[in-house]
């Protein structure tokens, strides 16, 4: 089960949602097969047969596979791929040289390199012949005589030591690959394949076989093309393969606009207490809503599943009000009087009596419509690395899966401000949809929490008259207190929370916060309550924090 | 009276059981000083049979109570009952463990609802007494009376976490899958497998393990190898019986499911 969000960059991948699926399920069966993590992702640009993985290897991030564009789910190719590229990573050496190799020794090197990890490969998983060999069937059919032709030809030989190819060099490089019995591995380490691939290239020479290392592609679609073998080259011209992490995103309808168009109207004015006057300012505080901005994808995939599991268990276990039934059961806790009674006078009367004579009570957690609210002001950004917004932005995906999974209905708004004309509430989530993919958030302006607050009001009362019945919970995260740009009180924009949370009281809808390091929770535990606020300082406190604030929530 | 009133809960024949460490002297160290003891562990790993064959190996009847999401207190204790003559009194299968003597196994213990930790309090601490409160009745525990509870720490599912206060009362023993080789010594001999194809069955279990990360409840359970070994023995090729008993049982998530007939693809 991969959520949308879960897919690397989804936003460009939109337009192949095939390839999207293709690419988590070779990540996870790469990751299965023998436990090295590897990401996934799609290269940009129209399907071309000729197209192949890369793989690319970075000391400081996982191995990253990039899928041709156009690979769909269906068939054995993700399988291929993903147990081909997980061989690579399970049995291949270090990163080679390319000096003192020509071209076609490098190509041969890949391919007897291919061939090695895949046989060890074959050793734990007998079941990968069937699946690699239908790749390389034709070109063993074929039988054509170029050297590109002969390099397929030879891979074909090489995975299936069963087929006999009839090229006298195909032979040649068959005995000097497996033992003398046809079938055990001789060149078992790198450094024998490399060997090997300068001896044979020789042969290669010799029999004046013309070689464009341009345009060459390796034969067997489900195979990378290899780059990762060689330590990267500057002087080589760089690939032209377009790989998705430093391509220009695709230009459609919802990005095409480099700055976002900048609503005009506010989706909403909100009233503001002044605290000096003691009346309300009608008609103060604008509000604007729309989508938050396109970025790369806030965390890799699959990083909230523990997260979600853990705070998922936790708020399970909070209980409701006692409630009894009035149903009458076959069996429960306690005996039914009505019941009983119905039950005496139908013995009294030789009638059978209804065995349903008991009733059940049961603690039922109430159905919850959770608004979560983000502050995503200038001070979450932290010493620039946007730490604390981070850790906020992940806090709140992780609590919409948990509660989604449990039932409720939960909804992600972000805020920040630039004085009381400008409040942004970019919609992250909306109610019931399931998590999309997130970018991650960048911090800028100011908290003015109040108005903030009562336009998460506005929202969940708006979702309220679509779906009555829900007990309705806001919860702010945030690192600290109440500031906004034009404001110079001190105590004005705390006051105006207060007034905000009484509004809240009186609609019946909880407030609630969760406050993050360096933040202190002071200022919001006098506007909201002591019991309504609590400290996440870490990943693993979140559970606890989550359902002590939501526990009290009948 | 009836002369043993449980008889019908005792093993008379030896289950097979594979140590994999010291949990048989530590069974009997918890059970010599009449201690609550907490199994922890994976579904399908062993905890069951591993109470069955302390059970029989402590000559102790054995209850076993399967917990879901509506078992209540009642559920355990008893309740009334209505006859012809009036209602009553039934003991649950807890009171008649506790009171009779025997061992009482409730698996999966946190499935169970919240009011059945309150009923297990005063049981397994030293006071050793279970309230019938409904009776009118406070029952101590007979000398023989062993309470084992296991738990899945890891289980997806929707149930609580186990609060200190009961935490604390029991002690414990963590299972795991055992070690690859005594795991396929396990699928040999309970699914009549041959050598080569339970350790096949086992590397295919530990890939399935790793999806966990990926959204997968629980990995192939020992069980679950158990089950497919005995289809290839009725005369299923391995892949057929690996599909059959583990990827298809596994997962009802579309991409899950894919992933993990891979697996079973690749493995045979």
């Amino acid at each position: 089960m991969t959520p949308s969000w879960a897919l690397p960059c989804a936003r460009s991948c939109a337009r192949a949602s095939d390839a999207v699926d293709a690419a988590g399920q070779v990540r996870r069966v790469a990751r299965a097969l023998w436990g090295r993590t590897v990401q996934t992702t799609v290269q940009v640009g129209e399907p071309r047969d000729d197209a192949r993985s890369v793989l690319t290897l970075d000391a400081l991030t996982d191995p990253v596979l990039h899928l041709p564009a156009g690979v769909g789910p269906q068939g054995d190719l993700p399988l291929a791929m993903a147990a081909h590229v997980a061989a690579h990573l399970r049995f291949g050496g270090n990163p080679q040289a390319r000096r003192g190799l020509k071209p076609v020794q490098q190509v041969l090197l890949a391919v007897l390199e291919d061939a090695r990890v895949e046989w060890l490969a074959m050793q734990a998983l007998p079941g990968l012949r069937a699946v690699w060999w239908p790749f390389h069937a034709d070109a063993a059919a074929l039988q054509g005589a170029g050297f590109e032709a002969l390099l397929a030809r030879l891979s074909a030989q090489l995975l299936d030591p069963a087929h006999e190819d009839p090229h006298a060099w195909v032979a040649r490089v068959r005995r000097m690959f497996f033992e003398l019995d046809g079938r055990s591995l001789a060149l078992k380490t790198p450094a024998q394949v490399r060997e090997a691939a300068s001896l044979l290239g020789n042969d290669i020479g010799q029999m004046r076989l013309p070689f464009n290392a341009r345009t060459y592609s390796v034969h067997a679609r489900y195979r990378d093309d290899n780059s990762h073998l060689w330590i990267p080259d500057d002087a080589l011209p760089p690939s032209d393969v377009p790989l998705q992490a430093d391509a220009v995103p695709p230009t459609d309808e919802a990005s095409s606009a480099s700055p976002q168009p900048i609503p005009t109207e506010p989706d909403a004015v909100h009233a503001e207490w002044d605290h000096r006057i003691g009346r309300y300012r009608p008609r103060w505080c604008s509000v604007y809503g729309g989508a938050p901005p396109p970025g790369p994808s806030a965390w890799a995939p699959g990083a909230l599943v523990s997260g979600e599991r853990r705070l998922a268990r936790r708020l399970a276990g909070i209980g409701g009000a006692l409630r009894r039934s009035g149903a009458r059961a076959v069996d429960g806790d306690e005996l039914h009087p009505a019941a009983l009674v119905d039950s005496a006078l139908d013995l009294r009367s030789l009638r059978t009596p209804d065995p349903r004579i008991h009733r059940r009570s049961w603690r039922p957690m109430p159905p919850l419509a959770v608004l979560l609210l983000l502050d995503a002001s200038a001070s979450t950004e932290g010493n620039g690395g946007g730490e604390v917004l981070a850790r906020i932005q992940r806090t709140a995906a992780t609590a919409s899966l948990a509660l989604q999974r449990l039932g409720h209905r939960c909804g992600l708004w972000a805020f920040s401000s630039q004085g009381r004309h400008r409040i942004d509430m970019p919609c992250l989530q909306h109610w019931d949809e399931p998590l999309p993919a997130m970018a991650r958030l960048r911090g800028a302006g100011s908290t003015r929490v109040g108005a903030a607050l009562r336009h998460a009001l506005h929202l969940s009362a708006q979702d309220a008259r679509d779906h009555p019945g829900w007990r309705r919970v806001v919860v702010l995260l945030t690192d600290g207190e109440p500031h906004d740009v034009d404001v110079h009180d001190p105590a004005y924009l705390p006051a105006d929370l207060q007034r905000a949370a009484r509004e809240a009281r009186a609609q019946g809808v909880a407030v609630r916060a969760l406050v993050f390091a360096p933040g202190e929770l002071g200022p919001l535990a006098r506007a909201l309550g002591a019991g309504h606020v609590r400290r996440c300082d870490t990943p693993a406190g979140l559970p606890r924090a989550m359902a002590h604030l939501l526990a009290p929530v009948r | 009276m009836v002369a043993d009133p449980l008889a019908d809960w005792r093993i008379t024949r030896e289950p097979f059981y594979q140590p994999v460490g010291h949990e048989i002297a530590a069974f009997d160290a918890a059970r010599t000083a009449r201690l609550p003891l907490l199994l922890k562990g994976p579904t399908g790993c062993g905890k069951t049979r591993f109470v069955e064959h302390m059970a029989w190996r402590l000559q102790l009847p054995l209850i076993t109570v399967a917990c879901h999401e509506d078992l209540s207190a009642g559920d355990l204790a008893g309740r009334w009952l209505l006859d012809a003559q009036g209602t009553h009194w039934m003991d649950g299968p807890l009171a008649q463990a506790v009171r009779h003597g025997g061992l009482c196994y409730l698996d999966e213990f946190m499935e169970a609802r919240a009011d059945t930790t309150v009923l297990l309090h005063p049981l397994a601490d030293t006071r050793r007494v279970l309230s019938l409160e409904r009776h009118g009745e406070l029952l101590r525990a007979h000398p023989d009376f062993q309470l084992v509870v296991s738990y899945n720490p890891g289980y997806q599912g929707l149930h609580r976490e186990m609060k200190p206060s009961t935490r604390q009362r029991f002690v414990a023993l963590g299972f795991d899958y055992p070690d690859p080789p005594v795991e396929a010594g396990i699928v040999q001999r309970e699914g009549q497998a041959a050598p080569g194809l339970a350790a096949q069955l086992v590397q295919l279990a530990i890939r399935t393990r790793r999806l966990r990360d990926e959204g997968l409840e629980e990995g192939a359970s020992t069980r679950m190898l158990v089950h497919a070994a005995l289809l290839a023995h009725a005369g299923l090729s391995p892949m057929e019986a690996a599909l059959q008993a583990i990827a298809e049982p596994l997962s009802d998530d579309p991409e899950l499911g894919a992933a993990l007939r891979a697996l079973v693809r690749a493995s045979f």
